[in-house]
């Protein structure tokens, strides 16, 4: 499993708060770490601790979440990206992991910065490539196709309820 | 053996006790003191000559350096024809030899291509559709070296190395970050890696000297964005898009760094690979980071006029 290593940074383990003057200097001379799917842990760090802590989710069975090593959460309801970002904020909050979420907009700006944000492509060899890197994959539209990439790894159910501005409720199977 | 990575890999072998004898060919001389090692200059692209030579010298390994990037050291035209003719020549009379028992080539991580219909970081499985000239002179050195290796029944490595850099290492991508301002993409900042000179002579070593077979990809640690690896050598990125980068690649020319296709993929699509296989079957442990090796690039950057040094 590899999953430190970019300048002393855990690319896959929730990290401390840093002050936004020192984060934003630090950016400007280019000194953050990327990891090769193009994630910025500390950006996404950045954007997932507000987020958890404004919406409103009850995390059931988040303890049945890995704290190390690849696994796949699989959403069973196939609602899309809203769910997959509460199943990624509930592994911030519940394992303290960076989830990274398959599949996003093939689009100019918005999907560089999903990529940025931890997104990668919905494919099977992104997928597998992901696992064998030790990290955490939410997958909320899965087809068949795309699962062969999980083949050999931990798969765990996840149900979502609840709509976004509303309360939700991540139950995480076994 | 001319260029920076093969004059490494001699002096690496030199150093070896379990390696008798080490002879090279290229066709600029090394860039270091050598001790024990032969060098014969030679054209790589004079077909008859390399052969002639490499059957007088019978080596039991041949480690072929000599797939040079376009605008590396030589003229986009002359790197290819020399790898793609030195190659056939000098693995060709190796094997005629009987004498040969292991062939290491130089290959690149451009044999995958980048973008949409391609894996965001290739194992060595993924399918190889490079997109740029490069990359495809990497892909028929590779697969002229297998099938030679087929025939002879001998073990071929092909070292897929993401992009050489180093502080002396001649690299298109290495002149062009070192431009006082640099083209970068305006719409996308995708991920790419690259592997320090250091590491990829340890990686040409270990393969000579081991066990490996079939293609490894050769990897540094993490990786950097280009508006990221700009940003670390205090230059001004300067988004471009569209039919700017035609314009960008005059200039750049004008400036002295070429930008050719495989580096102007890079610059686009970005590019990495999965390189945990070369830890398991080349035992390479502890490669610099991606954003380490790119630091390297620009600290040769600065270099002091000696008239300047001693007024100071």
């Amino acid at each position: 499993v590899r999953t430190a290593g970019a300048f002393g940074v855990d690319v896959d383990r929730v990290g401390e708060p840093e002050r936004i003057r020192k984060m934003l200097r630090r950016r400007a001379a280019g000194r953050f770490p990327v990891d090769p799917f193009g994630s910025d842990p500390l950006l996404h760090d950045a954007v997932a601790r507000p987020a958890a802590s404004v919406s409103r989710l009850d995390v059931v069975g988040g303890e049945r979440i890995p704290r190390i090593g690849p696994v796949v959460l699989l959403v069973a309801r196939r609602r899309g990206v809203g769910d997959a970002i509460a199943v990624a904020l509930a592994v911030h909050t519940a394992a303290r992991r960076r989830a990274r979420i398959v599949g996003y907009p093939d689009l100019p700006v918005l999907g560089g910065l999903a990529r940025r944000l931890g997104a990668v492509r919905a494919r099977a060899d992104d997928l597998a490539g992901l696992l064998r890197a030790g990290h955490v994959a939410v997958v909320a539209k899965g087809d068949d196709a795309l699962l062969e990439g999980a083949a050999g790894f931990p798969v765990i159910p996840v149900a979502v309820s609840g709509v976004f501005p509303g309360r939700r409720r991540v139950e995480v199977g076994r | 053996m001319g260029g920076q990575l093969g004059t490494r890999v001699a002096q690496l072998l030199e150093a070896r006790a379990d390696v008798d004898e080490v002879v090279g060919l290229d066709a600029a001389p090394p860039r270091r003191q050598l001790r024990r090692a032969s060098f014969r200059h030679l054209d790589p692209a004079d077909a008859d000559a390399v052969a002639a030579f490499t059957t007088d010298v019978a080596p039991d390994v041949v480690a072929h350096l000599g797939v040079e990037e376009p605008h590396g050291g030589a003229s986009p035209r002359t790197a290819a024809e020399r790898a793609r003719v030195g190659t056939e020549a000098v693995i060709a009379a190796a094997a005629a030899t009987r004498r040969l028992a292991r062939v290491v080539v130089r290959s690149g991580i451009e044999v995958y291509g980048r973008g949409r219909a391609h894996p965001s970081v290739p194992a060595e499985d993924a399918p190889t559709v490079p997109g740029s000239p490069f990359g495809r002179s990497c892909l028929h050195v590779e697969e002229v070296a297998f099938a030679l290796g087929r025939v002879a029944g001998i073990p071929v490595v092909a070292l897929r190395f993401a992009p050489v850099v180093g502080s002396h290492a001649p690299s298109p991508l290495g002149r062009l970050l070192r431009l006082p301002v640099v083209p970068v993409c305006a719409y996308a900042d995708p991920p790419f890696s690259v592997v320090h000179t250091e590491d990829a002579a340890e990686a040409v070593v270990a393969a000579v000297v081991g066990d490996a077979n079939g293609p490894v990809n050769v990897v540094g640690v993490g990786a950097a964005t280009p508006w990221q690896a700009v940003r670390l050598g205090g230059r001004v990125p300067v988004p471009v898009g569209g039919p700017g980068w035609a314009l960008a690649g005059a200039l750049t020319e004008l400036a002295g760094a070429p930008v050719p296709p495989h580096v102007g993929e890079l610059l686009r699509h970005g590019r990495t690979a999965d390189g945990s296989l070369a830890a398991d079957v080349l035992g390479l442990r502890d490669l610099h980071h991606t954003q380490a090796a790119l630091a390297e690039v620009f600290e040769w950057a600065s270099v002091t006029p000696l008239r300047a040094a001693a007024v100071a």
